[in-house]
């Protein structure tokens, strides 16, 4: 198990290394001068000149990306024009939202994405399955914000039910019950996901459906329904917990949306603003952060799939 | 030839769902086609008086802020959703197809671009768009490129699968043991066996690339804010959602409208052409 | 026991619904093996299906049906006939490599099989399992009961299945092809052990199989299938003796006997038609060298040769061409 981990761990390390260059020459491709790139018009020159140094803006590419993958791995991502502090801090400022809001939405994935495909699959071909594949397929076509600004006019302007933006910290005034902050942004960014989580579901239950242990299962006398969920959900759900890395992605990609609608102050919203207030530090500082969730989400992923399937675990 | 035909409509025919899915397309392509005479009034002209006016027999969709009206610029939008859908698709297969083929038939050049596409395929697909969108600037354009870059890694995935297996089929080795070159593979070989999941995965990146041209409109780094997009009407109207729901109503069922009726008529493409995929069809219908 | 009677057997397809299986009728007595021989396609593996009550959503039994002691199970699914008397049915099948759920251990999928019908604790279940894995002579079966179907050979994993359908007691036992997929010398090992079980618990075998070999060496009584009909049942010796419907013959025609060293590898002229709409008469009539107009009436009659062995055949070959 160490060894597998530590080969995985190894076989990582040259996808971190190309998506961190590819994260780090982004601010090169910007057009103008790096410099004032990442210090903006006012900077004074002896900020310049410091930077310069640091950079070592006069020395080959890769000596640059050597020196500035030696101070991203001491922590130090660069300084946010816009909030004149290091890049970290202002990411983890917005972390605590964004991971709550993730977290959130997982659970409304796997809660009703899993279970509605397997509904639609045993009822392959009836009205059940028709009605939810249909709307799988619908949610799937809405776009995140207009969904949300939906129920923004339902839940939060007109039944009052939610608040209809903004989140306050949980360790703030309210505690845990600021989390009702999150319930529209989370069902909101979960609609799409969950689409998709039962489409992968239906899909690949159906296709399990058709192996031949199943029909082992079945001549032995079990009864369907327990066929359904011993024999032919365990070995579906190894397609759908593969899916997970690939889930995660899509889900900061429409987190970057849902925060904007909802005013959340998360990474999501934060990026949009720096884009528009060209604080590419920051930019730069949530793409290389996010990168490495990736990675570190599909290496969970691998791990679950190795524990949930045999045939891998052994070899 | 009318076998053919027979071939391609069949799923559409069987299931009246699909066939909803073509009709509304056609419709956007008609609607695209023929802006000028379909739309009322001009989309970027200003009527201060008619401002936020609900939609009635004057305006049937209502009007904006500006008194603009929303059913010429939904019409006009149709043209803009094409062109970005077409836009997207033809990016990401101009690039994605001889990538994939070339990774798929040189195994030492394959690694490499495999490896840059799995490392393109952990960013996640706006962030990637806004990347470029901060380095490429502001523009319908450059959207399209965006948009287009990010789903070239999965239909490079796509065409790099196939013609790997492809490649192994017993066709392809024999071609190459009479001494058939690259560029003959290719054509005779690898070409004509990628359009049918190359037009299912067209469908669909056509579908999603709506949504995040959408998306980027809505948070303004899309389409310049004159452009009368679908997703820039939403952007502009999001805070007269409580006074004038109308204004999001319209443009947002044409966005889901057309990516539904995209998907659709990619799983019935699907179902037609993948084989396993059909016999559930079958069963499904007549068990 | 397991009999059944002018079984039909009809399947859906995009081109519309064919018989695939038509009027059938066999039985079965305890501790008797009968064969079931026809190419692929003939519907030899429907047949079993539909005894199994497996047919896939596509099939339906359309006439006929299976009994079982005398009870109708036709139409009811494997866990609905839990109740049924004390005859039941088990089932082996073809690809061991795929037969066996791949997530669960080999020891966990036996004593599902036991616990469906017996209501016993999970130590007694096991240990049953266990003694299951030593009957099907798989060594060593108090660890192997905890490997994954992954970790064994593909004759182990036959063997366990075969553990699997004797599980549940049966009295009858269908194996649709369960060698095709193994080494010579492992199936011979199969059939070997086929035999055994069906002499010393006395279960009832049905044994599907494309290879007229096998049948010779392992069956009682033989019936050859030809597209969904049974053309000839017989003995098994009787049938090797005075093969009596031109399609038996010719598939005899084309087994290489040993010693002799055959110019060409003989063939049956033409080849097995795939599922399509029902012709009038004999199937076999279009491939068929005795084949006369009258051959392609219905209904055709059925010949006896008194000896326990009837053929489906107009113009049968009784005697024995030189």
């Amino acid at each position: 198990m160490l060894t597998y981990l530590a080969k995985r761990l190894a076989a990582l390390l040259p996808t971190l290394l190309i998506a961190s260059f590819i994260v780090f020459i982004f601010i090169h491709l910007i057009p103008g001068d790096p410099i004032y790139v990442l210090l903006g018009d006012q900077a004074t020159p002896e900020q310049v000149e410091a930077l310069r140094r640091e950079m070592g803006l006069d020395q080959p590419i890769l000596v640059q990306y050597a020196l500035w993958l030696g101070r991203v791995v001491q922590g130090d991502f660069g300084t946010s024009i816009f909030f004149d502090a290091p890049v970290l801090s202002v990411i983890l400022d917005g972390a605590e939202t964004s991971v709550l809001l993730a977290s959130i939405t997982m659970v409304w994935i796997v809660v009703f994405g899993v279970p509605i495909g397997i509904i639609s699959a045993t009822r392959q071909g009836t009205w059940v399955d028709q009605f939810f594949s249909g709307g799988a397929m619908f949610f799937a076509s809405v776009p995140t914000f207009w969904l949300g600004l939906y129920l923004i006019l339902v839940f939060a302007a007109g039944l009052g039910w939610m608040p209809s933006s903004g989140y306050p910290s949980i360790f703030e005034e309210g505690g845990l019950a600021n989390l009702r902050y999150l319930v529209l942004p989370s069902l909101a960014l979960a609609a799409p996901n969950a689409a998709l989580i039962v489409r992968l579901t239906r899909a690949s239950m159906l296709d399990v459906a058709r192996e031949d242990y199943v029909r082992t299962a079945l001549a032995k006398g079990i009864s369907p329904n327990r066929v359904v969920l011993k024999h032919v959900f365990r070995n579906a759900l190894l397609a759908v917990v593969s899916a997970f890395g690939f889930t995660f992605v899509a889900l900061v990609s429409e987190a970057v949306v849902t925060e904007t609608v909802f005013s959340l102050p998360g990474i999501g919203r934060l990026v949009v603003q720096s884009i528009l207030r060209r604080d590419y530090p920051v930019i730069q500082g949530v793409m290389l952060v996010i990168v490495m969730l990736y990675l570190c989400i599909n290496l969970l992923v691998d791990l679950a799939y190795r524990w949930l399937d045999p045939r891998v675990r052994l070899t | 030839m009318r076998s053919t035909l027979v071939f391609w409509l069949k799923p559409f025919l069987a299931r009246r769902i699909s066939l909803f899915g073509l009709c509304v397309l056609a419709v956007i392509v008609l609607a695209a086609l023929f802006a000028p005479w379909i739309a009322p009034y001009d989309p970027l002209s200003y009527d201060p008086i008619a401002r936020l006016s609900p939609p009635g027999p004057e305006h049937l969709f209502g009007t904006d802020h500006y008194g603009r009206d929303t059913f010429s610029r939904v019409v006009y939008g149709a043209r803009l959703a094409l062109m970005i859908g077409l836009g997207v698709v033809g990016v990401a297969l101009t690039f994605g197809v001889p990538i994939g083929i070339v990774s798929a038939l040189f195994p030492r050049v394959g690694l490499v671009l495999m490896r840059g596409v799995d490392v393109l395929m952990a960013f996640p697909a706006l962030l990637l768009a806004l990347g470029l969108i901060v380095i490429l600037g502001r523009g319908i354009e450059n959207a399209i490129l965006a948009v287009g870059v990010v789903y070239l890694t999965t239909t490079v995935r796509i065409v790099y699968g196939v013609s790997l297996k492809l490649r192994e089929e017993v066709f392809v080795e024999a071609a190459v043991s009479l001494g058939a070159g690259a560029l003959r593979i290719i054509f005779r070989h690898i070409l004509p066996n990628l359009v049918s999941p190359l037009l299912v995965q067209a469908s669909f990146v056509f579908a999603f690339a709506q949504l995040q041209a959408a998306s980027l409109d809505f948070l303004g780094l899309g389409a310049p804010p004159e452009i009368p997009s679908w997703g820039n009407a939403l952007s502009e109207s999001r805070i007269y959602i409580t006074r004038a729901p109308w204004l999001l109503i319209f443009p947002g069922m044409m966005i889901v409208l057309t990516a539904f009726s995209l998907n659709l008529v990619g799983d019935a493409l699907r179902d037609r052409l993948d084989p396993r995929f059909r016999d559930t069809f079958a069963s499904g219908k007549k068990g | 026991m397991l009999e059944v009677r002018d079984l039909t057997v009809t399947i859906g397809t995009e081109d519309g619904a064919f018989e695939a299986v038509s009027e059938v009728s066999l039985s079965l007595a305890p501790g008797e093996i009968l064969g079931l021989v026809g190419e692929s396609g003939c519907g030899k593996s429907i047949t079993s299906l539909a005894a199994m009550g497996l047919l896939p959503p596509q099939a339906r039994v359309s006439r006929g049906g299976v009994f079982l002691d005398g009870e109708e199970i036709t139409r009811l699914p494997p866990h609905r006939r839990l109740g049924q008397g004390s005859g039941r049915i088990a089932m082996i099948f073809q690809e061991p490599m795929t037969s066996l759920n791949p997530v669960m251990r080999v020891g966990e999928q036996i004593v599902e099989a036991i616990r469906v019908r017996e209501t016993v604790s999970e130590r007694e279940a096991r240990a049953r399992a266990v003694e299951l894995l030593d009957m099907v002579r798989i060594p060593d079966p108090a660890r192997r009961i905890d490997n994954y179907p992954h970790e064994m050979s593909g004759g182990m994993r036959q063997r366990a299945m075969i553990a699997i359908a004797l599980a549940c007691r049966p009295s009858v036992l269908i194996a649709d092809e369960p060698t095709t997929a193994l080494d010579v010398t492992v199936q011979t090992q199969i059939l070997g052990l086929i035999r055994d079980l069906c002499d010393s618990l006395l279960v009832a075998v049905l044994y599907i199989t494309h290879d007229l070999g096998t049948v010779a060496a392992l069956a009682d009584r033989v019936c050859v299938m030809y597209r969904g009909r049974i053309v000839e049942r017989a003995p098994v010796a009787d049938l090797f003796r005075n093969p009596t419907h031109p399609y038996t013959v010719g598939l005899m025609a084309c087994l290489p006997r040993i010693g002799e060293r055959p110019e060409t590898l003989e063939t049956i002229p033409g080849s097995a038609p795939p599922l399509g709409p029902r012709v009038s008469g004999c199937g076999f009539a279009p491939r068929c060298e005795r084949a006369r107009p009258d051959c392609r009436d219905d209904p055709l009659p059925w010949f006896d040769t008194g000896r326990d062995h009837v053929a489906l055949c107009r113009y049968p070959m009784v005697e024995r061409e030189p």
